[in-house]
């Protein structure tokens, strides 16, 4: 049996994201392709998959994913799906307990990269907003359409503004812990 | 080779013990987890970080893939053998005087 759901979390929500597939598998519900928005389900035995998500690092070379990845499935575990960096790891939770990071060090590593990816995706939409917002007020000789988009990019200002704080906070709860411990 | 005293984390100290004989990345992980009984449990992605520094550092070497071997094995270098042992010494500077100084008190 198959079951196909909608669902969209931002990049701030990844592990909320990755605490729905844990609970749908253990719900029966095996997650077995991914294209976001769309996660496909299968029907399994419960609680047979442990789901983890990571972002890799958009620097990484074709070479160096392939090789990351390899290094991964070699340990027991498999990838089922990815989405622009972001892979999507299964283990069978027969193997034992299956996570990507087992120290605060790596685990802030990959918070930097989620705070400049979430970044970078904000200087690139607010530089197109910018450059609509100068093209409706040059050509436009009602303030309705420039105010818009004015209006708009105020809008993803806020929600960017709260993904890079959510993204911050958790980095900076780490990082105060990592003084003390590793 | 620097000349500040550093500490090894968890993760590099014990990545680096269990490479004093040749080992993939799985390998890696059981030895440190059957070490440790069971404490450390170094995750895929953190040890693939631990051992790409490694790699840099010159502390660890890669082998050679052959055909018995299709999976990458690694093998600690004499540099990292020196780290092992400036460790050790200063774990052990650690011990001595957290022994001295709690031993002492419960004598009060």
């Amino acid at each position: 049996m198959e079951k196909k759901i909608k669902k969209l979390f931002t990049v701030w929500k990844f592990a909320e994201e990755e605490q729905w597939l844990n609970e749908m598998a253990a719900d029966g519900w095996e997650l077995t392709k991914v294209s976001v928005p769309n996660y496909t389900f299968e029907k399994a035995a419960s609680d047979n998959y442990i789901y983890r998500l990571e972002l890799l690092d958009p620097k990484l070379t074709k070479k160096e994913r392939e090789d990351y990845i390899d290094f991964i499935e070699e340990t027991g575990a498999e990838k089922i799906g990815e989405f622009s960096n972001w892979i999507y790891f299964r283990k069978k939770s027969a193997l034992g307990p299956f996570n990507l990071f087992s120290d605060l060090d790596s685990r802030i590593v990959h918070l930097k990269r989620m705070f400049r990816r979430l970044l970078l995706g904000f200087i690139s939409i607010t530089a197109v907003l910018l450059f609509f917002i100068t093209l409706a007020a040059i050509q436009s000789h009602s303030i309705i359409l420039p105010a818009i988009t004015v209006v708009i990019l105020l809008l993803i200002l806020c929600l960017f503004g709260y993904g890079l704080t959510q993204i911050n906070s958790r980095k900076k709860a780490l990082e105060e812990e990592r003084k003390f411990r590793e | 080779m620097q000349n500040e005293q550093i500490a090894l984390t968890e993760a590099i100290y014990y990545t680096l013990l269990s490479l004093y004989e040749p080992l993939h990345g799985y390998g890696i992980m059981q030895k440190v987890e059957l070490m440790s009984a069971g404490r450390v449990t170094l995750a895929a992605g953190t040890l693939y970080g631990a051992l790409n520094n490694l790699l840099d550092k010159g502390w660890i070497e890669a082998l050679p893939k052959n055909a018995n071997n299709r999976k990458k094995e690694y093998l600690i270098t004499a540099q990292g053998k020196k780290m092992v042992e400036m460790e050790l010494l200063r774990l052990q500077e650690l011990i001595s005087n957290g022994k001295k100084i709690v031993e002492d008190g419960s004598e009060k």
